[in-house]
């Protein structure tokens, strides 16, 4: 028979020890165990006893086994090869060394998008830079002006956009076009070209296209000379023209026999 | 004084004591046999404590197999 008290004091005693381990939270010193184990062995085999020897031999690399399969296996992290592919520039990486906050949203969407949870980003990258996915979307969305504000705060002197002309910068253009319209126009020139001709083009100097000119390209008292047999090269454009010029008026008075006989003959 | 006779009787067991004790330890090495039984103990005690009480377990084996090989 098992004598009640006894069993009642064996059970109160270990609730004891038990609660004592607990309350000692002291880490114990495996270390030490093995040491006692390694020494305990080279006593045994010192003394002939190999059976123990062997089993404490058969422990020790038990232990050791154990120990190595269920040691935490080493997180790494994705490769630069994958991180760029996923779409990671050199340029991001650098950024994010400098606390970049859009460089972080960056990395944290691709390190999103190669599979990783939070938790696990947290351990690469560091609590302080983790983001959550619809912070870093909207950090990283190149539409939002976060991206300026934040070159603009490194440097304000820095144009945000070089492609524009900044304040203070001239503007100078150069035209593309082979068109003789507006081939060396300048400001000047294009003043001065509205002034005499109505139009900023050069319209004056367009020569005409033809190369051969024919009757109807020329003015018509002119195109009669094409026909002409001889040709009086002493004769003024007045004599050309037949237009009779009366010495008496003025010199800029032209009168035009056919135009008179033309206007009596409308009068009549 | 002393009885020369009881000292040197007394030197003389005392000198026979010391050597069966080394006749006897060189032979069965029963002081390191302790030393070894009290590091095993102290390293089950620690695996219990871990809670790695198969480690305590086996131990306490290899301590019963040497008991019943003194017997």
């Amino acid at each position: 028979m098992i004598n009640k008290s006894v069993f009642e004091d064996q059970l109160i005693s270990g609730m004891q020890d038990n609660l004592q381990k607990q309350a000692s939270n002291q880490t114990p010193d495996l270390i030490k165990a093995a040491n006692c184990l390694h020494t305990a062995l080279e006593i045994f085999e010192e003394i002939g006893s190999q059976k123990q020897a062997d089993q404490l031999l058969k422990l020790l690399h038990k232990i050791a086994q154990h120990h190595t399969t269920t040691t935490k296996p080493v997180e790494q992290l994705p490769s630069v090869k994958s991180l760029m592919e996923a779409g990671l520039t050199q340029k991001d990486l650098m950024e994010f060394s400098k606390n970049n906050p859009v460089a972080k949203a960056k990395v944290n969407l691709v390190l999103r998008t190669l599979g990783l949870s939070e938790h696990q980003i947290a351990r690469f990258i560091g609590p302080a830079n983790v983001m959550s996915e619809e912070d870093a979307k909207a950090v990283a969305d190149p539409n939002r002006s976060f991206g300026k504000m934040w070159n603009w705060m490194k440097d304000p002197t820095t144009p945000t956009d070089p492609s524009r002309v900044q304040p203070g910068e001239t503007l100078q253009f150069e035209s593309v076009a082979n068109d003789r319209a507006t081939k060396g126009l300048t400001p000047e020139k294009m003043v001065a070209n509205l002034k005499n001709h109505g139009t900023e083009f050069n319209l004056a100097d367009v020569p005409p296209f033809k190369r051969n000119l024919d009757f109807d390209d020329m003015e018509a008292d002119f195109a009669d000379l094409l026909n002409a047999d001889t040709f009086d090269l002493n004769a003024s454009d007045d004599d050309l023209l037949g237009l009779e010029v009366a010495p008496e008026d003025d010199l800029l008075q032209v009168s035009d026999q056919e135009a008179f006989s033309d206007f009596e003959d409308e009068k009549n | 004084m002393y009885k020369q006779a009881s000292v040197e009787d007394e030197l003389y067991r005392s000198m026979e004591k010391s050597l069966v004790k080394n006749q006897t330890e060189n032979r069965y090495g029963f002081d390191k046999l302790v030393k070894a039984i009290d590091l095993l103990s102290t390293a089950a005690n620690i695996f219990d404590q871990a809670g790695m009480v198969k480690e305590a377990n086996e131990i306490t084996n290899i301590l019963e197999g040497l008991a019943q090989e003194l017997k």
